[in-house]
């Protein structure tokens, strides 16, 4: 019976979602506004969620590492790594320049008789969380949940290691530091730059008006040469700023390579 | 009459030299960014790094090779045969070190076939160690297994990213009007992987 529940929701919420949750990849599209729970099949009854949801925002807040749940009725004949690497990648989990994302997914075995998940790890984290770790959580904190069909359980499991490793590589003090370079205004720069060249060209001229006899070569060179360093400076981007409007601040803009393991069940 | 139309040129001129001429070379300084100089150079430079991670994950696999070889000898011994091949392929493998430069189509296609038949090789051994239960309990069997999945990820990623950097790059130099003359700032188009029909064929990695 229970079962039979099971597979009746299934089918409920694939017809429900299965329009709208991919894009025409196949791939869940970002939700908006961003959350880190994505239960698109409806295992994670919702007060749970919930609880899931504010501990990840908390997570996310501290140890800076987004971790983005997500479960899915199918993965449109998708590798689950590579499912899972699309998603991180295309939704930009983790912030930007430090790849600090990780991604959950869940396919539960009752749609079509096989069960997989995969840790996914964004490029920064793949020296906490290794493969082998990753390999590790599924096959022992969440597989054997999963197949007493202890979605909840076991996804709690899984992320009660993810964080704790998490915690310790990026504290919130090393992160505030290291964060610190990163607020800078692109876009400006090309004016400035121009400004700058026009003013020391004119100046050149004033100067040559004055002592004629002087060549004026040098002084663009230098406008040249200075212009080049206030670029060179210039490196971030408005997007550190104005990414999502969660209660996490965003998926931020991470990206992935290929890192972390994943299990069948 | 006659002094204004004496007076003026030479103002112009004046104006000219004054002012004119530093403007214009700004406006062309600007304009040569606009033509997309820098922007070919970023983009060549994009291609040359994804080259670059392509290269390390390769190169990653290879070197975990040793190790599982190693580890593989204790318990399956009978498996010489599948062993000597993997090895052998990781040796031409590793041997084809490709710079960015010399990325021609065919260096491609060579590097391509080289690191296939040591993912083929790969592939059969695993298949092979199925038969040693022994193996499923041997901690550092799993975690060489694990890293070994890990690996052929990040190479499909990494060789995935690396196309779309060359696509971006060719496209790039191939516009209006850019490729009028982005070959005589040695841009040339590049090559790709293709997808390969062995990859898809040669036996699955599953762990």
């Amino acid at each position: 019976m229970k079962q039979l529940i099971f597979i009746l929701s299934f089918l409920f919420t694939t017809v429900a979602f299965g329009a709208d949750i991919f894009d025409k990849d196949g791939i869940p599209t970002k939700p908006n506004p961003p959350r880190l729970v994505n239960d698109f099949t409806n295992i994670i009854p919702d007060g749970e969620e919930a609880q899931i949801e504010k501990y990840l925002e908390e997570l996310a807040l501290s140890s800076k590492t987004r971790v983005v749940v997500i479960t899915t009725p199918t993965l449109n004949n998708y590798d689950k790594a590579q499912f899972a690497y699309e998603v991180g990648e295309r939704w930009g989990v983790g912030e930007k320049g430090f790849d600090n994302g990780v991604v959950m997914l869940v396919k539960p075995k009752e749609v079509d008789g096989k069960g997989s998940t995969f840790i996914a790890t964004g490029y920064g984290l793949e020296g906490i969380i290794p493969d082998a770790i990753a390999k590790r959580i599924v096959e022992q904190e969440m597989i054997p949940r999963f197949k007493q069909q202890d979605y909840v359980g076991g996804i709690a499991a899984g992320l009660q290691v993810v964080s704790d490793l998490a915690l310790k590589e990026y504290p919130a003090s090393a992160y505030a530091q290291k964060s610190k370079k990163k607020t800078r205004v692109k876009g400006i720069g090309g004016g400035i730059i121009f400004i700058i060249f026009i003013i020391f060209a004119i100046l050149s001229r004033i100067n040559r008006a004055r002592h004629y006899s002087m060549g004026s070569g040098t002084s663009i060179w230098t406008a040249l040469f200075l212009a080049n360093a206030m670029r060179g400076s210039s490196g971030g981007s408005w997007s550190d700023f104005s990414s999502g409007s969660g209660g996490f601040g965003g998926f931020g803009g991470g990206s992935f390579g290929g890192g972390g393991a994943g299990g069948d069940w | 009459m006659q002094i204004t139309s004496n007076y003026f040129p030479t103002l112009s001129n004046n104006l000219f030299r004054k002012f004119m001429l530093p403007f214009f070379i700004a406006v062309s300084a600007l304009t040569l960014q606009s033509c997309g100089y820098n922007d070919m150079v970023e983009k060549d430079e994009t291609v040359s790094q994804k080259w670059a991670d392509v290269q390390t994950q390769y190169q990653r696999r290879a070197d975990l090779i040793p190790n599982l070889v190693n580890t593989l000898k204790g318990f399956a011994e009978q498996e010489k045969e599948v062993l000597t091949q993997v090895v052998e392929a990781r040796a031409k493998a590793t041997s084809m070190n490709l710079n960015v430069e010399d990325l021609t189509p065919e260096n491609l296609q060579k590097f391509q076939a080289a690191q296939g038949n040591l993912r083929g090789a790969l592939g059969r051994l695993m298949v092979v160690v199925e038969k040693y239960p022994d193996l499923k309990s041997n901690q550092n069997f799993l975690e060489l297994q694990a890293q070994l999945e890990g690996t052929e990820n990040r190479i499909s990623v990494a060789r995935q990213k690396f196309n779309t950097a060359v696509q971006e790059y060719n496209a790039s130099i191939r516009k209006f009007p850019r490729v009028m003359y982005a070959g005589s700032f040695g841009f040339e188009k590049r090559a790709y992987f293709e997808a390969e029909e062995t990859a898809k064929e040669a036996p699955k990695v599953e762990f």
